[in-house]
């Protein structure tokens, strides 16, 4: 047997076990990502339907989820040209994958960027749910930098599109026990029919505390120890559903159901 | 089943049972078993974790053992336990990620636990690959015997359910049950491992400190 304690002897031991582990792990990681993802993609799709109130939240089977969410009309609008467009199938389209991609999409100027996303996709997902006995709901995604984090969720409009049906929050790293109490379903409860847009389109929800002189129809309550996290959130909003993010989106959109409406 | 009790390996595998608990007896490994046991459902699923990383280190170390440069043993222990944890972590993460959220960072933190380091160093860096196994299932199963009754204890005074079934109604859902919550708080554990601990060292023949510490010597 060799001499164990030659320093060629150590560094062939300690090359072979570091060569042995990171095989081990890269082969784990590489062969269980499919399926990491594709829990992520049913977890997405669930905030997406609890925002909606199409679903009974973390009870809903995966199937269950899958299912309500093929239900769900998909439509695509073009930030360019401020357009609805068909050319992409939004099944296949991801729009956390496309702000990536210099090529769909494009830099927010600092002063136009209140949510901190830095860039913004090209093309921005929707997706309305007909339920034939309930009004007509869009669900958009949105995303902002909060105190720690990028908090990722989901809003739901109704009416006019112009007021909440709900909101969630599926993804974020704010603090334990203070920022991550956005998640409670009580405090979203309070979303509810409240009025993101005022008569003009444009976003009058702020989240702040009673004793502010803010109209009810247009506030929703703070969080007490999470002031970042909740202005973040407020910011999210003004972006995503004003000028920049979905507004025009969302007027079309409300123009066109009411042009069906009124026949 | 004859062969299995004859087995040359049911000392390795029964000890730890009882006699010689990883968590009663040796006292290792209960800062996990203090943070994942207030429901039953994480407890199991962390018992199984921590059987497979342990059983995973002992044999990779007790083969490696003759091989092992002594300047850096400990270094190369840790990173075998370090990689099976990480597989570990990922597997949880891909098959059942309500559970790995709830276990959050308790199953990184297997690495750190004690019992799988001590293992390696006591036991398998002085037996062959098989008694090392034995030994590592053994001690995977004494933790989780312990994780699962403080678990399943907790849970059913927490929270008067076991595995998430209703077991006490409780008041809530117009049932008689109170839940204790301290059940639920992290003390308790201490509480239910205290009393475990001396339940088994006033009742049970519980090996003596001293025999335990020395570890059993390979003849060469």
């Amino acid at each position: 047997m060799l001499e164990r304690e030659t320093p060629l002897r150590t560094l062939s031991v300690a090359g072979g076990v570091a060569l042995f582990c990171s095989l081990l792990v890269a082969t784990a990681v590489q062969l269980l990502k499919p399926l990491q993802l594709a829990h992520a993609q049913v977890e997405r799709n669930r905030s997406m339907l609890v925002a909606a109130g199409l679903t009974r939240g973390a009870e809903s089977s995966d199937l269950e989820v899958a299912t309500a969410f093929l239900d769900l009309q998909r439509r695509l609008f073009d930030t360019v040209n401020g357009r609805f467009t068909s050319d992409i199938d939004l099944l296949s389209y991801d729009y956390r994958a496309a702000v990536d991609d210099p090529n769909t999409s494009r830099a927010l100027p600092p002063e136009r960027d209140p949510a901190g996303i830095g860039r913004l996709a090209r093309y921005l997902p929707l997706y309305i749910s007909l339920e034939p006995e309930t009004a007509p709901v869009v669900i958009v995604p949105i995303y902002g930098r909060g105190m720690w984090s990028t908090i990722y969720g989901h809003v739901a409009l109704t009416g006019d599109f112009d007021s909440i049906a709900g909101v969630s929050f599926y993804e974020h790293g704010e603090t334990p026990g203070i920022g991550d109490r956005i998640e409670n379903p009580s405090w979203q409860a309070q979303w509810r029919g409240k009025r993101a847009l005022d008569a003009d389109r444009s976003v009058r929800l702020r989240i702040a505390a009673p004793e502010r002189d803010i109209e009810a129809e247009f506030r929703i309550d703070a969080i007490t120890g999470a002031t970042v996290t909740v202005a973040a959130i407020e910011r999210c909003l003004r972006f995503w559903l004003g000028p920049d993010g979905y507004g025009e989106a969302l007027r079309q959109l409300a123009e066109e159901f009411r042009a069906a409406r009124d026949g | 089943m004859v062969e299995w009790i004859m087995s040359p390996y049911r000392k390795q595998l029964l000890d730890p049972l009882l006699v010689n608990n990883p968590i009663t007896v040796q006292i290792l490994g209960l800062c996990s078993a203090l943070a994942v046991t207030s429901a039953l459902l994480p407890a199991v699923v962390m018992s199984i974790a921590v059987t497979c990383v342990l059983m995973f280190a002992n044999v990779t170390v007790s083969l490696l053992r003759r091989a092992m440069p002594k300047s850096i043993r400990l270094i190369i222990e840790m990173t075998l336990i370090a990689s099976a944890v990480i597989v570990v972590d990922q597997v949880l993460q891909a098959f059942v990620p309500d559970i790995a959220e709830i276990l959050s960072v308790f199953v990184g933190l297997i690495v750190t636990n004690c019992l799988v380091l001590g293992r390696t160093e006591a036991y398998a860096m002085h037996n062959g690959v098989w008694a090392s196994l034995a030994d590592g299932l053994g001690n995977g199963l004494g933790y989780s015997v312990i994780l699962i009754v403080v678990g399943s204890i907790r849970e059913l005074f927490g929270s008067g359910s076991l595995l998430g079934r209703q077991i006490l109604r409780t008041q809530a859902e117009g049932g008689w049950y109170t839940p204790n919550e301290l059940m639920l708080l992290a003390p308790s554990a201490f509480f239910i491992i205290a009393l475990l601990i001396w339940a088994m060292h006033a009742f049970g023949q519980v090996r003596r400190r001293d025999s335990a510490a020395a570890p059993v010597r390979e003849s060469r």
